[in-house]
């Protein structure tokens, strides 16, 4: 876009400059040429006299476009080069300024249908002892100065008009250039969206990290989206069974008693309302932990989760040791962490009597936290049974161990583990621990 | 006992008050915040059951603005995605327990009666006095280990002033926390309940149960308490 304004008014300043120079050498030139006459002059009887022979040989022929002559101050021609000899006298440009010796003047004059570029010159001579004033003319035909002038914007347009052409095709070439890894992505995009599931091949070095970020995304969408099938899938087949059991008694007629039916059908709903609750659960703690930036601290989700639980089980006046440091942070999602401890505390209040300890720290590459309470803790049976529960919602008894389960889940989404052992305070201990 | 319940689901919502009605509580409605808001602050209740997703105005703004407003009663939130930080922030602006729809009607009838107790600052369901003895979760009396029978508005008046007991309880007090708004009240009526209580508890006139405070009330006798046994722990 700015490239042929550019060029243009380079162009019209190269011609302007060309232009002035050409008249400041016209310039010169009729100058010199008068002093070439002033030289040539020599007062005779009849007044001023010229040798019909100048040293500039284009006086002597006819149309050379170089014309001389002097004038009397009474109008009369003294002298005229031979040059102007098939130009009448009418024709002859006439002066009209005051004759002013010393004076030097230049103008332009048309002489059939000719431009000339004139210089007058008005100056005294003693001539026969007595004072005469003449006027010296010289006028050039300003033809070849302008074919000179046309001849160079021509040459002057034509390699313009070549540049901007080069410059244009380089230009296009090199956005074309430039911007094809662009293309070649627009391109892989729609590809994906055909249903590919990768952007394909390498990038230039500049939009690499685009392409890497685009790839993430997709991976997580996609990993999202495989999550989304296999939740709704469960969550499908697992209400399948407890509504088979309603339609079964329903259909076989049985002699339920009132009572039994509303029973049967209680037990199948509050089954059906803790998958789906799991479930619900499930999904919304099983995001992708593939960007953990945030770093969540620790101690004040706790301390919350206490206070709020403390009001909740206020009967039990519960007792809560913490000891946690105030600089550990989780990196992950706050939300995660408050669920996690939130239902592993949860627990610990409604099993425990009255005290409860609940200690966190950064061990290694891993953040540990364990909640103990002092409770009748869990039997050794069962302690793998509460852990793994919910892994399979559809087969989990309603009401029990679904806030463990859930605690799983969202270890299990980190790559964390959970372990039971008993507790120092006498009950259960939970010892969590998440890459950190 | 008088509780507000503010739910957005019409059937939810009605199936509560039914059930709560039943349990002889006094139970007004609003189906949004801005209503529920109204009542919260209008009436001193027993307790107000509180849907976290509500309309207008959300329940935890709803309970932020009623503690703002001075309201000490307790409060039960209700939520349907129960995940803890809805949890820890309804209990944070002001609640005092949650229930994770879908519920049980007995665990809610469970939290609703613990709820109002530890109001009241009794850690038991049971209240005891003496040879009365008044078990607040089967909302039944017994004297003497013999059961005694009461018409649900008889036991509820017995309850608020047991629960109170030690206090003065006005006419106009009762009534508010025995009916519900929409009805038509009559301190009357409170005379005779205070008449039957007192006939059926105490037919000889033995126990002084119930003294009436010329132009205060009522007041449970707290001189017959044997609070220190009734608290057990």
């Amino acid at each position: 876009m700015l490239l042929p304004l550019l060029l243009g008014f380079s162009a019209t300043m190269l011609n302007h400059a060309y232009q002035r120079s050409l008249r400041s050498a016209e310039r010169d030139a009729l100058h010199h040429q008068i002093y070439i006459l002033l030289g040539a002059a020599e007062p005779g009887d009849k007044g001023l006299q010229l040798p019909p022979v100048l040293a500039e040989p284009r006086y002597s022929s006819v149309n050379s476009g170089l014309l001389a002559w002097v004038v009397g101050t009474a109008g009369r021609v003294q002298w005229r080069s031979r040059s102007s000899e098939l130009i009448p006298d009418l024709d002859m440009p006439r002066i009209t300024t005051a004759f002013n010796p010393g004076r030097l003047q230049f103008f332009s004059a048309w002489v059939e249908d000719k431009e000339y570029y004139a210089i007058s010159y008005d100056t005294v001579w003693d001539v026969n002892a007595k004072e005469r004033g003449y006027r010296f003319v010289v006028m050039q035909s300003r033809e070849p100065m302008l074919n000179e002038l046309k001849a160079y914007q021509k040459r002057l347009w034509r390699w313009l008009g070549g540049l901007a052409f080069l410059l244009i095709i380089v230009q296009t070439l090199i956005a074309k250039w430039g911007l094809s890894p662009l293309r070649k992505l627009a391109a892989d995009l729609e590809k994906v969206e055909e249903g590919l599931q990768q952007l394909p091949g390498v990038y230039p070095a500049e939009i690499q990290p685009v392409t890497d970020n685009l790839n993430r995304v997709l991976r997580s969408e996609q990993a999202q989206r495989e999550r989304y099938r296999n939740t709704l899938s469960d969550l499908a087949h697992s209400l399948k069974t407890p509504l088979a059991v309603i339609r079964g008694h329903l259909e076989s007629r049985q002699n339920l008693s009132a009572e039994n039916l509303a029973q049967m059908v209680d037990e199948q709903v509050s089954r059906m309302s803790s998958i789906v609750d799991h479930q619900l659960r499930r999904a919304s703690a099983q995001v992708t932990h593939a960007g953990r930036v945030n770093a969540v601290p620790v101690k004040p989700v706790i301390e919350r989760l206490v206070r709020a639980l403390r009001k909740v089980y206020q009967a039990k006046n519960i007792d809560f040791q913490l000891n946690i440091p105030t600089p550990l942070s989780f990196h992950g999602d706050e939300a995660d962490l408050m669920e996690l401890m939130g239902n592993i505390i949860d627990n610990a209040c409604k099993y425990g009597n009255h005290s409860l300890a609940i200690s966190a720290a950064q061990e290694g590459n891993d953040l540990s936290l364990r909640v103990e309470d002092d409770g009748p803790g869990v039997a050794a049976d069962v302690q793998q049974t509460i852990l793994t529960r919910g892994a399979r919602a559809d087969t989990a008894t309603p009401g029990q161990g679904i806030g463990l389960a859930v605690a799983v889940d969202i270890l299990s989404s980190y790559g964390g583990s959970i372990d039971i052992f008993r507790s120092r305070l006498g009950g259960a201990g939970f010892a969590v621990r998440i890459p950190n | 006992m008088r509780l507000l319940v503010v739910e957005d689901e019409e059937a939810i919502r009605k199936q509560l008050v039914e059930f709560l009605a039943q349990q002889g509580f006094a139970v007004d409605q609003a189906a949004d915040g801005r209503d529920g808001l109204f009542y919260a602050k209008e009436y001193d209740y027993d307790l107000a059951i509180v849907d976290i997703g509500l309309p207008v105005l959300n329940g935890i703004e709803l309970i932020q603005k009623a503690r703002a407003a001075g309201k000490q009663y307790p409060v039960l939130i209700l939520t349907a995605r129960g995940n803890w930080q809805d949890k820890v922030q309804g209990l944070e602006a002001g609640a005092d327990d949650y229930l994770v729809k879908p519920f049980h009607n007995e665990e809610l009838r469970a939290r609703v009666n613990a709820l109002i107790r530890r109001a009241s600052g009794h850690a038991s369901p049971k209240l005891e006095f003496g040879p009365v003895v008044i078990d607040t979760a089967a909302k039944s009396v017994t004297r003497n280990g013999e059961h005694i029978e009461l018409t649900s508005y008889e036991y509820n008046t017995l309850e608020y002033l047991a629960v109170h007991a030690g206090e003065a309880i006005s006419k106009t007090v009762l009534t508010e926390h025995l009916y519900q708004q929409d009805f038509e009240r009559d301190s009357n009526v409170i005379e005779v309940f205070i008449g039957r209580l007192r006939k059926k508890l105490d037919p000889d006139g033995s126990l002084q149960l119930i003294t009436t405070l010329r132009g205060r009330g009522y007041r449970f006798n707290p001189d017959f308490q044997a609070m220190a046994k009734a608290q057990g722990n």
